[in-house]
């Protein structure tokens, strides 16, 4: 029998929605500290209003309950999948009134696109946006990047708080508690952004001639788009703006670090660092990059889209990088990649459907579940072949070696068809619009697995509801699922429950 | 701040590896092809 949620649930929910709320306010402050110092009155404006509604709606929510109620699973559930429904929404406030989006469903889809760290972008004339106004679609990447949630716990971790840790999309623990958790992901990112912003700001100063206060702000931008491997870009060409070798070699860096697990930044800095060499999602995703870019290269070659090296290497390696990193900058525009076709487009668009890594600021099938899933054929395979006895143990390296279970098998198994699944739904909808299959394809799974990369079936003109699955593709991808669930189930026990 | 540097490099590392391995390939297939 389903248990209808009492007034009790409603409250501890509508608690910790407030105290996200508040978090994400305050980070609010900084674009619009951005504003004010840019003289950008307009969107300032806009920005105040977006703080008033999360603080208002903070308050609410925090009043709502006496300090720090417990928060069961299905609460943090719920909660994840709530702060990423809402958040986007009044996110876009500032969008609004730019003049930059033709509806508010554009103006709602670049925001969840940021958020989600996908990437695709409707938005129109983005080289003449106000600076404040294109820093925030990119702070909204690096907030999703690295989890609104986790931003949250880091201030506040009250009971259950590892609910909410494991309701946006992660599923490793490398420290024993969710407190020092949260707090290794941020220094992580503050010593990135200090090193990264820094070598783009001197390569766009020194290499591509840039004043200091412009390189700057494209290194700060394009950090926040890297580290978060969400894929905005402060100008309508992406990366190819900088035509500038050097500038994709350090963006790359910032890929790197985005994609790479939490948990192999920690076996990297504290040690031991053979646990990141022998970790099967590391292997796995050397090995598929490598796999992916073969055929794409092979591709390329064969259309002789490029016939000397530096040409082939450079625009085959950094977009199967940008696609397999779950990144979505591209070095060349949408038309150019739509006509890649064959093998060259095929190899892009499996590197997006089985790239990123789990638990880091990817989105995706990720590697781990691609590993898994291999292990698990492999282990099939040797005991069909072996004599009906024998027993077959398979096992894996993941801070320690562990036994491959039935019971990870399944779990890896289901959340992979899921994403085939979203995939298809995608695709579905859009041929249902008469974009061909090839095209629809790669545009859902680009939005599923939250890459950005695009062959123009985004843009401002695309049908309303497309959008709108697209929507849902980059939520439910970013947050694998289970968020999501967890509010149909306990909408619905809402609704039918006793 | 050090630890944060050693990862830069690391990372760095990480990209020159794959462009030459990207060089590589790229290189054999041209040849083929």
């Amino acid at each position: 029998m389903l248990v209808k949620p009492t007034r009790k649930d409603f409250k501890v929910i509508g608690y910790y929605l407030g105290r996200v709320f508040l978090i994400v306010a305050a980070a609010g402050s900084l674009p619009l500290l951005w504003a004010a110092l840019s003289t950008e009155w307009h969107p300032f404006g806009s920005f105040l209003l977006m703080i008033g509604v999360f603080t208002f709606l903070g308050v609410l929510g925090t009043r709502l309950a006496t300090r720090h109620p417990k928060l069961d699973w299905s609460h943090g559930m719920v909660v994840v999948a709530l702060t990423w429904l809402v958040v986007p929404l009044i996110g876009a406030i500032p969008f609004l009134g730019s003049g930059h989006f033709g509806t508010p469903l554009d103006a709602i889809f670049d925001s969840v696109s940021g958020l989600t760290t996908t990437g695709l972008a409707v938005i129109s004339d983005l080289d003449h946006l106000a600076s404040s106004l294109n820093f925030w679609r990119h702070l909204l990447q690096f907030l999703g990047g690295l989890g609104i949630i986790v931003a949250a716990l880091t201030v506040f971790a009250g009971p259950g708080g590892i609910t909410l840790y494991f309701g946006e999309g992660r599923g490793e623990r490398f420290l024993p508690s969710v407190t020092s958790i949260s707090r290794f992901i941020w220094t992580v990112a503050a010593v990135h952004l200090a090193v990264i912003v820094t070598a783009l700001t001197l390569v766009g100063w020194l290499v591509l001639g840039f004043e200091v206060h412009r390189a700057t702000f494209h290194a700060i931008t394009m950090f926040l788009a890297g580290f978060s491997t969400g894929g905005f870009a402060p100008q309508s060409t992406s990366i190819g703006y900088y035509h500038s070798a050097v500038f994709e070699g350090v963006a790359a860096i910032s890929m790197v670090a985005g994609v790479m697990s939490f948990g192999l930044h920690h076996s990297l800095w504290r040690g031991p660092r053979r646990d990141a060499i022998a970790n099967l999602e590391t292997r796995t995703i050397l090995s598929t990059f490598g796999f992916t870019l073969l055929l794409t290269l092979i591709g390329l070659a064969a259309a002789a889209a490029f016939t000397e090296i530096t040409g082939l290497t450079r625009q085959g390696f950094f977009q199967i990088f940008s696609a397999h990193t779950t990144t979505g900058w591209a070095t060349i525009s949408s038309t150019e990649l739509s006509g890649w076709g064959g093998l060259a487009f095929g190899g892009i668009a499996i590197a997006m459907a089985l790239g990123g890594m789990g638990s880091a600021t990817a989105g995706g099938v990720k590697a781990m579940r691609v590993g898994l899933t291999i292990k698990a054929v492999v282990t099939q395979v040797k005991q069909a072949l072996l004599p009906e006895r024998a027993v077959v143990a398979a096992t894996y390296y993941q801070s320690g070696k562990r036994h491959l279970t039935h019971d990870t098998v399944m779990a890896v198994m289901t959340i992979s068809l899921l994403y085939v699944a979203l995939y298809l739904l995608g695709a579905g909808v859009g041929m249902a619009y008469g974009i061909p299959l090839q095209q629809a394809l790669f545009e859902s799974v680009s939005a599923s697995a939250t890459i950005g990369l695009s062959v123009g079936v985004t843009d401002p003109s695309m049908p309303a509801l497309l959008q709108i699955v697209y929507m849902v593709q980059m939520w439910a991808g970013r947050l694998e699922f289970l968020a999501l669930f967890s509010l149909i189930g306990f909408v619905y026990a809402a609704v039918r429950g006793k | 701040m050090a630890g944060g540097f050693a990862m830069f490099v690391i990372e760095g590392l990480v990209v020159v590896a794959l462009v030459a391995l990207a060089w590589v390939v790229s290189a054999v297939v041209l040849a083929i092809l």
